[in-house]
């Protein structure tokens, strides 16, 4: 193997994967590919992913199918991370490592991801809105949080690429022009189609004035293909997004890698721990400290060199990086602050009549319109999804059951008990936003892993302006059940956490913000284009680089700037 | 009453999935080895808790006349200490009653710290077709179809 290359990207989820394909496109660059999980990306191992869920009994967690993976071990994630703050800090095996004391963490953080060949695309619903123009003028327009260094309409050209990249499928008519925000090119494909149980919600609130916002049922743009699209099908509706799409037809990162390593110059090396980076006298970034836990020796430090180095290992793990080289491209030192996810919930109900739930994706039709308005200088916006996957997180067919079996209902009254509860679930979610907050962060941890890694460090706190969002969710959440004839199940959890004295909440997995974007080095780490201010050669792609989080799931925005990323990392190569 | 054929009649008796474990011949004899390897599975994850349900319900079900596989009968042996498994604490907890349920519902059952068993045949669990869905994850259908009400 060799040790030196033109690019080196660290992490192959969507940023690595798409930055690695496309700058294989753009020249004839050698390109190394680093990834410390360690799976196949076959048809095959999509099988045995699949298969694996057969015999847990827990089909619907985000890291079920990847349970047998050897590199849960060396390259761990928190698979066990949504849970509360307390049992977090008591668990001694937890990945998470958190402060405390006075001015320690306040809540948990959530989310997780995978370490893994194609990221944490293996796990995701696919989701992908854009975000809306007032999401990157978050300050200008509400003075509250940051401005991006870039506008939606500089944005605009990139989502189309995005896009058709990825294989979005949606109803041009439903959002072009959406809270401003205008799309200058048809989606690839036209929207899933909504579900009977999604018509039977439309038909009692499309067009309702709900706490003051007329509200519209539109169809969510999603990773999921309504035609033969790029070699992969349709969906089929097998229910089971999160996690794994047995067919493909949701998309994985993976799409792109296998185009990349199909260019002789993509290498890609799986079972590789970055452990630091390094530089030169001059301030570039020169090589990459690495441990490949798949070799003899484990903790030996190896190291490559690259004229270019992209960040690319997700929002943790990536400021991690930075955090263990030295201080490097930290002297804004904001590298690991400003985390965000999109805080969330969901209310469960019993629909009036038969819905048929678990018949499709598990989520296809969205209310997109309380996302923006005057009220974001005071709290976040909410997105509301429509659930197609009975109680979701709150409860599953099993949780009825074990119900009705409290009740007494065992016998011939059991099976009609069943078909009628079950059939008439219906969860809301909302998912909010928070503001980038410098004392929410990850330090490195005095703990380490196996391979004497630090773990992530957390402090974290939802903060108040998520905290409305949540608030007004839950009423409008109420608002439109009531609108709908619907009953709020008894099990539906309460916003308010006595025992915690905090709210209840849920994560959307969706980290962000930990090595923020903007054009005053002082206080942020990447330029406009994903450039570290302060090592001329090191470019950082993904969630981490978001000035703001908005509302909407961040994926399909993580395509649009690292498709623009790879594009200035070609400019600058070509003019070196 | 051979243990294969009670452990068929007290499933039957507590999931009221008469038709296809009793009534239907079709269905009893294609559900025969889904019964053998549930049996195994939990007898394997309660050994005493599950030999004592299954010999309660022999014991009740036993008797001359042979009483009919029906409400009656469920409620002599939700009374016996073996279906209720009542716990230091004073609690119901009807352990081994509530996972012979869940198993033929969802090829799925848990052990008594929470823990989640295969049942061995997730996609013919019975709860599926009674809320005119599939098994998670294995959808026949083509593109679309959830579009439509089921019939």
């Amino acid at each position: 193997m060799q040790d030196q290359y033109d690019v080196i990207v660290i992490g192959s989820g969507v940023a690595g994967a798409l930055t690695a394909w496309k700058l294989s496109q753009l020249g004839d660059y050698k390109i190394l590919i680093l990834e410390a999980g360690k799976n196949s990306i076959t048809n095959g191992q999509r099988l045995q992913f699949h298969h694996t869920m057969d015999t847990q009994g827990h089909r619907g967690t985000m890291f079920a199918p990847y349970a047998a993976l050897e590199s849960r071990k060396f390259a761990p994630a928190a698979e066990n991370s949504q849970r509360d703050l307390a049992p977090q800090i008591a668990d001694a095996k937890n990945y998470y490592d958190y402060t405390v004391g006075a001015n320690g963490s306040k809540d948990a953080f959530k989310a997780g991801y995978n370490r893994m060949v194609g990221g944490s695309t293996w796990s995701w619903r696919g989701n992908c809105p854009r975000f809306i123009p007032s999401d990157f003028r978050l300050f200008s327009e509400f003075a509250v949080g940051r401005d991006w260094p870039l506008d939606y309409n500089e944005l605009e050209p990139w989502y189309c690429q995005a896009e058709w990249e990825m294989g979005i499928s949606g109803n041009h008519d439903e959002f072009d022009g959406l809270h401003g925000g205008y799309r200058s090119e048809p989606f690839p494909m036209s929207g899933i189609p909504l579900g009977y149980s999604d018509n039977k919600v439309k038909e009692r609130i499309d067009g309702k004035i709900v706490r003051g916002t007329r509200v519209k049922v539109v169809t969510t743009p999603q990773a999921r293909n309504t035609t033969l699209f790029d070699g992969r099908p349709p969906c089929e509706g097998h229910s089971n997004c999160i996690p794994l799409c047995p067919i493909d037809a949701k998309y994985v990162a993976t799409v792109h890698l296998r185009r990349a390593l199909e260019s002789p110059n993509v290498e890609l090396r799986t079972a590789s721990v970055v452990t630091r980076l390094s530089k030169t006298n001059s301030g570039r970034v020169n090589k990459v400290y690495f441990k490949d836990w798949s070799s003899d020796n484990i903790n030996k430090e190896r190291s490559v060199t690259g004229k270019v180095v992209v960040l690319a290992a997700h929002a943790i793990e990536t400021p991690k990086i930075l955090l263990m080289s030295n201080g490097l491209a930290n002297s804004s030192g904001q590298v690991g602050r400003n985390l965000m996810d999109h805080v969330q919930f969901e209310l469960i109900a019993t629909f009036p009549e038969p819905l048929y739930p678990f018949r499709g994706p598990q989520s296809i039709a969205s209310i997109e319109d309380f996302r923006d308005g005057g009220f974001r200088s005071q709290r976040s916006g909410f997105r509301m999804t429509i659930g197609n996957d009975g109680w979701g997180r709150t409860g599953s067919p099993a949780t009825v059951i074990d119900g009705l079996l409290s009740e007494g209902k065992y016998g011939a009254a059991l099976p009609g008990a069943i078909a009628d509860r079950i059939t008439r679930m219906i969860r809301l979610s909302f998912s909010t936003e928070m503001l980038p907050e410098t004392a929410n962060r990850i330090e490195l941890s005095g703990k380490t892993d196996d391979l004497g890694i630090p773990r992530p460090k957390f402090t974290f706190d939802i903060g108040s302006y998520a905290e409305g969002g949540l608030r007004e969710g839950f009423e409008t959440a109420k608002a439109l059940f009531t609108k709908m004839n619907a009953t709020v199940s008894p099990k539906a959890k309460p916003l308010d956490n006595p025992q915690t004295g905090r709210v209840n909440w849920n994560t959307a997995a969706h980290i962000m913000g930990t090595t923020i974007m903007g054009d005053d080095p002082t206080d942020s780490v990447v330029d406009r284009w994903g450039k570290a201010h302060d090592v001329p050669n090191l470019w950082i792609a993904g969630s981490s680089i978001f000035t703001t989080s908005a509302t909407a799931n961040p994926t399909l925005t993580i395509a649009a700037l690292t498709l623009r990323t790879a594009a200035a990392i070609h400019r600058q190569m070509q003019g070196e | 009453m051979d243990y294969e054929t009670a452990f068929v009649e007290l499933s039957a008796l507590l999931t009221g999935l008469q038709d296809r474990l009793l009534n239907d011949p079709e269905d009893h004899e294609l559900n025969k080895p889904f019964a053998k390897e549930y049996a195994r599975r939990l007898h394997g994850t309660f050994p005493d808790k599950f030999q004592a349900l299954l010999d309660a319900y022999k014991t009740l079900a036993g008797v001359n006349p042979k009483p009919a596989i029906d409400d009656a009968l469920l409620t002599k042996l939700r009374n016996t200490p073996e279906f209720k498994d009542i716990d230091a604490n004073g609690v119901a907890k009807e352990t081994v009653a509530r996972q012979i349920v869940n198993v033929w519902y969802f090829s799925q059952f848990m052990d008594e710290s929470g823990e989640s068993i295969d049942g061995g045949f997730y996609e013919s669990g019975a709860v599926w077709s009674l809320i005119k869905a599939h098994p998670i994850g294995f959808s026949s259908q083509p593109h679309g179809y959830w579009a439509a009400k089921p019939e």
